[in-house]
Order: C-alpha cells, then structure tokens, then sequence
C-alpha cells in the first residue's frame, strides 16, 4: 500500500511536471513557420534570420516601447526615426522580422542595416533601396534606445499592459504571459543588453550610417577584454557580391569588409547573422540555413539601382552630365582609380596598406590576430562552427564603385560627404558636415550634408573625432580643375 | 490513534467528506462564475444610449469614443460653469465652440452618451464635424445640413478651453460638487462620493495629460495657425496620440497642416478613388476608422456594430438640394457645356437625365485621382503635414485585428491599417453638393464659387468664417460680414501660413473666363 501512494505521489508529480514543462514549451519555444514571401527583396528585407530567442522582442511590447519611451529615441517619430524605412501596408518596417516562437517575436535582420533610400528632390518621396548602404540607420540610438527602455522604472508589466490596452483587446492567458514572463524576462534582457554595451560609450558615437562592427563580437561571443579601439565605419551596400568571391584578375585572393579581415563571403553572411543573435542550434534548422543561403545567393546578384545622372537628360536638368566629360571622366578613372576599384583591375578587393592609403587607420587597429584566431576556431556550447576564413590585415579594401551615387559619404569611416569633397586635398574637405539626409547631391555626388533639413534629419559629423579623420585617399587629388570635373561627371554616373 | 487518524479508515467519514467536498467545489463555482459575470458587467461591457432612427444615430449615437476619451455626463456639464472666465465673452455653454443644439435634448449634435463602470460618459461621434448649418438671414431659422461639412465648430477652440481648464486650480471637489448641482445634477449620495474620490480627480488628470499631448497647439497659435471655425488639424494631433511623436521636435512647415471637415454623404461611389483632401487613402473603411481614431475610439472601445450602421446609412445618403427656385434655369444651361469643358474631367458632373451625380471615372479620366503639387498650386501646409514616415507607421493601427473568430463575412470588422500612403498633391474630389461645401479649397481659403473662379489675385484676402448665412448668388456662407447677433466671425487671413488662396488657377481651371461665363458656372454648379 505505502508502495502504490509512493506511486501514485510519483505519478502525479510526473504529470504536473509534464504539463508544466508542455506549458513552457508552448508559450517559450514553439516556433511557427513565416508565411512565404512574394519575392526575394520582400525575404530579405522582412524573412526572419532565426534570432528570435536571443534578440526578439515579444511583439505587444516591440509596438508600445517607442510610444512609451519616445524621449529615448533620435528623433521625434517612432521606429522610423532610426533611419528605418517603412513600406505602405507592411506591418514592420524594413530590417525587422516577426515570426512566433513561444509568442509573435519582433527582431532584427540583415535589412536593419543593409537598407537605404534617396531622392532626387526635397519634396519627392523616399524611395527604398533594397541591401542599400544603410546611410540612415542609426543602429547605435537602437541599441541604446532598447537599454534605457529596459532600464527606466516605468519599464514594468503595469504600464506596458496598460499600454497594450489601449490598441489590443490581449487575451487572458496571453495577458498572463506577458505580465508574469515575457515582461520581466525583456526587462531582463534589456538591461543585460545595456551593460553588454556600456563600453561603447567610451567611444565616439557611430552617428547615422555607421557601426562599430567587430568589437561587440570580441567583447561578446570571442570572450576578449575591451581593449579601447574604436572600429566605426560605413555600412555596406550588399551589392553584386560575387564580385568579392574568389581571387582578383592578379590571382590574390579578395578581401570582404572595409579592413579585409575575412575571405569568404559565406563566412561573412553567416557570421554576420550570428551578429545578430542567430545561435548554432537554429542555424541547423533548415528554415533558418536554406534563408542565409538564399540571401547568400540574393546578394551576389542583386544589382544597384542605376544612377540618375545621365546624358540622355535634358540639359537643363541638374542630374544631366556632359556626354563628352563623361567620356574624358571614362578614361581618368581607368587611369587614376580602375586598378584598384574596377573588377578588372589587379588591386581590385584587395586590403591597401594602411600606410600607403593613408585613410585613418582606428579600423584597421580594432581587429587583431587574437581575435582572428579566435573567431576562426569559435565554438558555440562545443559545436564547431568552422570559421576558417579571417584574417588579420593591415589596410583597407578597395571597394567596388557600382553604384557609386549612393555609397556617400565616402571612405570607409564615411568621413568625406562628396565625391567632389573625394578630389580635394584632406585639408579641403569639410571638417563638420551632417550624415542621414537622404537627398542627392546634384552638384557634388553624394547625399545633401549641409543645410537647415540636413541638419534636422541628421547627426553632425566631426572629423576631429577619434575614428573620424578623413585624411588620405589622395587619388586625383592634385588633377586640373577641368579632369576633376571630368572624373567627377563619370563617377556620378556609375 | 487520535479520532482523525480513526476516521481515515472509516469509509462513511470518506463519503461524508467528498459530499461536502462537492459542495465547496459548487459554492466555489458559483462564486466564481458570478464573480466573472459581475466583473464583466461592470468592468468589461459598457452601456452606450442606442438610437433606432438612423438620423438619430447618426448625431447621438455613440461609435465608443467615450471609454478612453471620454468626459463623466456632468462634468461635461459642469466644466463651462466652472470655468465662465475661460469661454468666450457672453457665452455660457458649449455653443461657444460652435457646437449645435436641438431643441429638447441636453447633448449636442455629435456628442454621444455611454455608461462605462457605472458611471455615464459623454464623447464625440462622427456628427460633431460633418453636420452643416444654412440661413436665409441674420436670426432666420436654422436648417441643418447633415453629412455636410461642419462651418460652426471651433474644435481649436474646445481644445484650448479644456488644456485652460487643465491648468486652473478650480477643482476643489466641494466647488465641483457646487457646480454640478447648479448644472442641474441629481447625483445620489454614492455618486456624489464616487465624484469626490475618484472622478473628478481623474478628470483633472486626464484634462492634464490633453493639455500636454496637444501643447503644440501653441505654437500653431504662434504661427497664426488657428484652424478657426469649420477646419481641423488632422494629423498633428494624430501623431502625438496615436504614436506620442515629440511635437517640439517637428518643424513649423509641418504644423500649418488644418482643412475644411469634408462632407461625408454617397461614399459609395467613392469608394477607390484617392480620399482625404491629400488622397491619402483610397479606402472607405479603413478611412473610417482612422476619423473615428480622431473622435476619441480606440482599436479596443472602438463599437464596430455602431459605426457599420453609420457607414451603412451614408453609403448612399444624398447631398441636400439647392433651393430650387433660386436657380436660373436658363443661366445654368449656359454654365453647362462650360463646366464640361473646364471641370468634370477632374470632378465628374451631374447625370444627363437629373438623377443625381455620375462619379463615373472611365467617363472623368482624373475624378478621384490626385493632382500633383505643382500641376494645382494649392497651399501645401495640409500636404507637409502628412509624411511618408507617418504613413508608414500607421500600418501599425489595429494591429491584432481582426480577432480571430470574428464573422468578418457578416459583419464589417476593424482591419489592420495597409492603404495609407504619402500622395505628391491634392486629389480632385467629387462636387455632389458643392453649394454645401463652402469655402473652398482644402483649407477653406476662397469663400464662394464664384471667387475660386476668379484668379487668386482678385479672391478676397481676409474674410469672416463661421457665419451660416447664405449667400444665395455667389455660393457660399456670407463672408464679408465682421459680426452678427453678438457673435464676432473668425477673421481668415489667407496670408497666414497654411492659409494661402493661391493655385486651382489659370486657363484650364476657368479662372480667365469672363464674368459671365463664370457665373454661368456657378448657377450650374447650384444644381449639383
């Protein structure tokens, strides 16, 4: 008898415990597929990259924070303030994913970055441009804007749910949820977050169109001390990627990001959303690898939008350009710029030796042998990820110059607003100008980076700043006027 | 062995135990299930006063504005007793913001009355800005207007009375208490305690967090940017309560966004044709609901069964008719093959056979489109008032619905925001019932017909609006009237920002007719 009451204590704790850990399961882990995307720029730009459990945030509370936190925010709209661009009918602007693991889950993707826009005129709309140069994203103020959220005292189930409240009818169960778990564990999360990031603070802030990629991955998943370096630069346009595969027409093997410290762009795509939160386990879900692999191959083709400067417009145009100049630009660029920049030419992604660009060289500094060591034998929990490509290098890429007209500002660090301002003599070039505007410079090439609007929508660039410097890259630099207005008509139009 | 230990072994104490087991679990049942059905009574549903008559639906009827926006029935009543300093000179009740009383009833037209928790609620319905008033003359009798845009309402005005109120230290619950009994108030004594320690302090608080939601309202008054009567500022007060965008960091080009309340009869056929003054929705529904986010609802108080019936009735309700004896039969047959020429491309035009409007747009290729900025010319404060990144945001709006479950097939149901987009101009709408819609333009800067036809450098400068006299001629509310029976007229200046008469001008637009083409025009325009 006192056998069977042990049994049966035994199997009604077993149940409890079962019923229990299917409850968890089910309001934690239990991950639904995304609906499918009508296109590949639609995946790109809204497809989950399976970094739900490490960064997303339970939707109820990713809709209320920017309402109730707006003061955190760099500008006085909600999440478009970031500099995220938001398509008419879309749910979630460009760069943010929602898909349900245990709840619906908002997080970021590659698009959070790789998204950009311009416009012709003051008064004309937005247009987007799909893995853009990320010109006006400010992912720093989203970093930031999450941890001061997390830590305001106002960050507490009473106020979120009596936010939620006011759009959503929350049902109970869900209301139960989000009160005793999915609340305090984002607070949680948040303030982690925020002391993860702390250390950036010590540092120049990145401003519009910019990060500091790589320390957050030697402080965070490579285990390194902080070492006070300062690795801000531009984001990337993820344009015609193949084109940074394999080895340049001189046999040298090519080079991704500004300091060329990986080789491999499979690397970089999957390394780049381990970045973003996404863990070794999901990567081996098929829904999660066949995505990166998609994107992998996106990128490789995806063209840039072609450049409004054009011959063929009426003269008076401000986007026309000179058919003649442009030709006489042609031959100046193969001389002065191709053999680094075309793909033909044999210093094409190549890193240039710090010493011999001479572009400021706090990049090339951030990253180091131990960290390539590291990251080349990193292993998630004891799974091996593989890594073999990076490599430590002390100079910087020369990039590709396919849609040049939207890669403002220019140098790595984006420390030169135009192409113009890219002909003169470091000392020449604007010392304080505005990053984020995102209306074409006409004249110069490049994005608007003076003026009332460009100071209004944009963070003030100083290149006096550690990291800022725009000295070097003195490439045409000491051309006749007549040829820099040449080069500069044939730039425009790539 | 102990009595209790005893009574383990015993199975009749087993079985008297499990009986009064089941009968804790049924007491515990029913407690809970009353308790339920009380909570829901009281805390969940809400207890609007219907209306069978859609007229009467129409101006009383409740759309569930009041549980969130709303203000508990007799503070509404005591709140310009109160506060008399704060009305304009000689006024005593909400007739100072141009709101419309009926003979026999207590609430204004466009405002609607709901029990929320046991208390009774008062708030804004669709009414409150799309009902018009006409008169023949000074002191003549009133005809209302229904469906026309509203000419009388202050809306500013309400809103800088209540942000006073806000800001004034009359609130002692003995002086409210004083002030509803002299409004007529009944309050029992429960109420009256419920008034004391809870109500009115919330009231307070709620009056507190308008006044600073809305303080940019200031600044408009600091650019001269009083919307005045029959205008509305949309979108700005839309960002901040929709999304609480920081107003001090919008910039004044932004700001001098008002217009003219649009009239909201026959949507049918306006359904798919770019609507709101900029063309920023071609949606009815989704249209809808984003006015009736403007008149206090929420996604969750919104009452979708009352605003179907709203939408239901103005599916087809017509505009009013121009007196008849006061058009020239022969003179509108003249303005006729002229407005053909000079209009309907871009605005449709009455049937052939008198039978109403043809909203037809394959016959009028650019009705319901959109003209772009420059192509029209017209004040583009309302245009930079609506951007493209709060379009995108407003894709966020009723997010979560429609809940599933609902009988969307049966019923119309509240829909997630996905047609809302940044235009380059202003769309070209159609005129059924143009006489009722004066002045014109989207920001009511030309006074009648008459002067639209005339180009912006002979159309009045400054003008009185909120007169509802008639002026039977030129088409139009009497404007160059400063005051009449005590009320002074809202003084529009159209060299304020936002204001501006200019554009809808030159040869194609009729403006260099002659005189008596253009009044040829008018006359016809009078039978729409």
């Amino acid at each position: 008898m006192l056998g069977s009451k042990l049994f049966r204590w035994a199997a009604g704790l077993l149940l409890i415990v079962l019923l229990l850990a299917i409850g968890v399961w089910y309001i934690a882990f239990r991950t639904l597929a995304q609906e499918p995307f009508p296109d590949m720029a639609a995946e790109f730009n809204y497809g989950s990259i399976g970094n739900e459990d490490a960064r997303g945030l339970p939707y109820w509370i990713w809709r209320v924070l920017p309402t109730l936190f707006n003061e955190y925010l760099p500008g006085p709209t909600g999440y478009t303030s970031l500099g995220l661009f938001w398509e008419q009918g879309e749910e979630l602007p460009v760069g943010f994913s929602k898909k349900t693991v245990g709840t619906e889950r908002v997080s970021i993707n590659c698009a959070f970055c790789h998204q950009s826009t311009y416009r012709l005129d003051s008064d004309a709309h937005s247009k987007l441009v799909v893995a853009g140069t990320g010109a006006r994203v400010d992912p720093q103020a989203f970093l930031r804007f999450l941890g001061r959220a997390g830590n305001d005292p106002r960050f507490t189930a009473d106020t979120l749910l009596g936010e939620i409240d006011l759009i959503y009818d929350m049902p109970v169960l869900e209301r139960l949820t989000y009160r005793f778990l999915l609340i305090p564990a984002t607070r949680r999360a948040l303030q982690q977050e925020a002391a993860d990031f702390a250390w950036s603070d010590d540092n120049p802030d990145w401003g519009r169109g910019r990060i500091d990629p790589f320390n957050p991955i030697k402080y965070g998943i490579l285990g390194m001390g902080n070492d006070g370096t300062i690795g801000n630069s531009d984001m990337m346009p993820l344009w015609q990627m193949a084109r940074a595969e394999g080895s340049n027409p001189a046999g040298k093997t090519k080079a991704l990001h500004w300091d060329g410290l990986s080789t491999d762009l499979h690397e970089v795509v999957v390394t780049g959303a381990v970045g973003d939160g996404m863990s070794y386990r999901n990567y081996q879900r098929g829904s999660v690898n066949e995505r990166i692999a998609r994107i992998e191959d996106y990128i490789r083709t995806l063209e840039p939008p072609p450049s409004p400067f054009s011959s063929e417009r009426d003269p008076a145009d401000p986007f026309y350009v000179d058919p003649d100049a442009v030709m006489r630009g042609q031959a100046l660029h193969g001389k002065h710029c191709a053999q680094c920049h075309s793909p033909d030419g044999p210093r094409y992604r190549l890193p240039i030796p710090v010493t011999e660009v001479g572009t400021d060289a706090h990049r090339v500094e951030m990253w180091n042998d131990e960290a390539t060591q590291r990251y080349n034998a990193y292993e998630e929990k004891g799974k091996d990820w593989g890594f073999a490509g990076f490599q430590n290098v002390e100079g910087y890429v020369a990039v590709d110059h396919s849609g040049l007209w939207l890669r403002a500002p220019y140098l790595h660090n984006g420390s030169v607003p135009t192409l113009r301002d890219m002909l003169r003599p470091p000392a020449e070039r604007p010392e304080v100008f505005y990053r984020g505007y995102d209306l074409i410079d006409a004249e110069d090439g490049g994005f608007v980076a003076q003026g009332a609007e460009a100071e209004r929508v944009g963070d003030r660039y100083d290149v006096s700043l550690p990291g800022n410097g725009n000295g070097g890259h003195l490439y045409g630099t000491d051309l006749p006027a007549d040829e820099k207005e040449d080069l500069l008509a044939f730039l425009k139009t790539l | 062995m102990t009595p209790a230990q005893a009574s383990t072994g015993n199975p009749a104490n087993r079985r008297r135990r499990r009986g009064w087991l089941l009968i804790w679990l049924v007491v515990l049942a029913l407690v809970v299930g009353a308790g339920a059905v009380a909570y829901d009574r009281f805390f969940v549903q809400t207890d609007p006063v219907t209306y069978s008559d859609p007229v009467m639906h129409f101006k009383y009827g409740s759309i569930g504005s009041e549980p969130e926006s709303g203000l508990p029935y007799w503070m509404w009543k005591a709140l310009p007793l109160m506060f008399p300093d704060k009305l304009p000179e000689g006024e005593t009740d909400y007739r100072a913001f141009g709101l419309l009383y009926e003979p026999g009833r207590d609430l204004p037209i466009g405002v609607s009355q709901r029990k929320v928790m046991g208390i009774d609620l008062v708030w804004l319905n669709c009414s409150v800005c799309h009902v018009g008033t006409v008169r023949d003359e000074p002191g003549g009798e009133r005809q209302l207007l229904l469906g026309a845009p509203s000419n009388n309402l202050r809306l500013f005005d309400l809103i800088q009375f209540l942000r006073a109120a806000a800001h004034d230290n009359r609130w002692e619950p003995d002086y409210v208490l004083e002030k509803i009994d002299e409004a007529g108030g009944d309050l029992g004594f429960l109420e009256r305690l419920a008034y004391r320690w809870l109500v009115i302090g919330q009231v307070r608080r709620g009056l507190l967090r308008l006044n600073d939601q809305l303080e940019f309202l200031d600044r408009q008054e600091a650019i001269g940017h009083d919307w005045g009567p029959g205008r509305v500022d949309t979108f700005n007060p839309y960002k901040k309560m929709q999304f609480n965008y920081d107003m001090t960091r919008i910039p004044d080009v932004e700001l001098a966004g008002s217009a003219d309340y649009p009239s909201i009869w026959m949507q049918r056929p306006r359904e798919g044709m770019q609507l709101h003054w900029d063309g920023n929705n071609p949606s009815v529904e989704e249209r809808n609901l984003s006015a009736s986010l403007g008149a206090g609802v929420t996604p969750t108080t919104i009452d979708m069964a009352s605003l179907e019936r709203v939408r239901n009735w103005l599916w087809d309700f017509p505009s009013p008719r121009f007196p008849r004896e006061r058009i020239d039969q022969a003179k509108a047959a003249e303005g006729a093959p002229l407005y053909a020429e000079y209009c309907a491309a871009c605005h449709g035009a009455p049937l052939a056979d008198g039978g109403g409007f043809d909203y037809d747009r394959s016959q009028y290729p650019r009705l319901g489109e959109v003209e772009p900025l420059e192509e029209i010319g017209t004040d583009q404060g309302r245009w930079r008032s609506y951007t493209q990144v709060f379009a995108g945001e407003q894709n966020m709006l009723f997010a979560g619905y429609p809940r599933p479950g609902s009988d969307c097939d049966e019923r119309l149901c509240a829909e997630r925001f996905q047609r809302f987009r940044k235009t380059s101009g202003y769309a070209n709408h159609p005129l059924d019932g143009i006489w009722a819609r004066s002045p014109y333009l989207h920001n009511g800067s030309v006074p009648t017909l008459r002067a639209l036809l005339d180009p912006p450098s002979e159309r009045p400068v400054t003008f009185y609006r909120g007169n509802d006299v008639f002026d039977w001629d030129a088409v139009g509310y009497v404007s160059d009237v400063a005051a009449a029976e005590g009320e002074a007229f809202f003084v529009f200046d159209t060299r304020m920002k936002g204001n501006s008469n200019a554009g809808h001008a030159g040869p194609t637009y009729g403006t260099e007719l002659s005189a008596t083409e253009k009044d040829a025009i008018v006359e016809y325009m009078k039978t729409f």
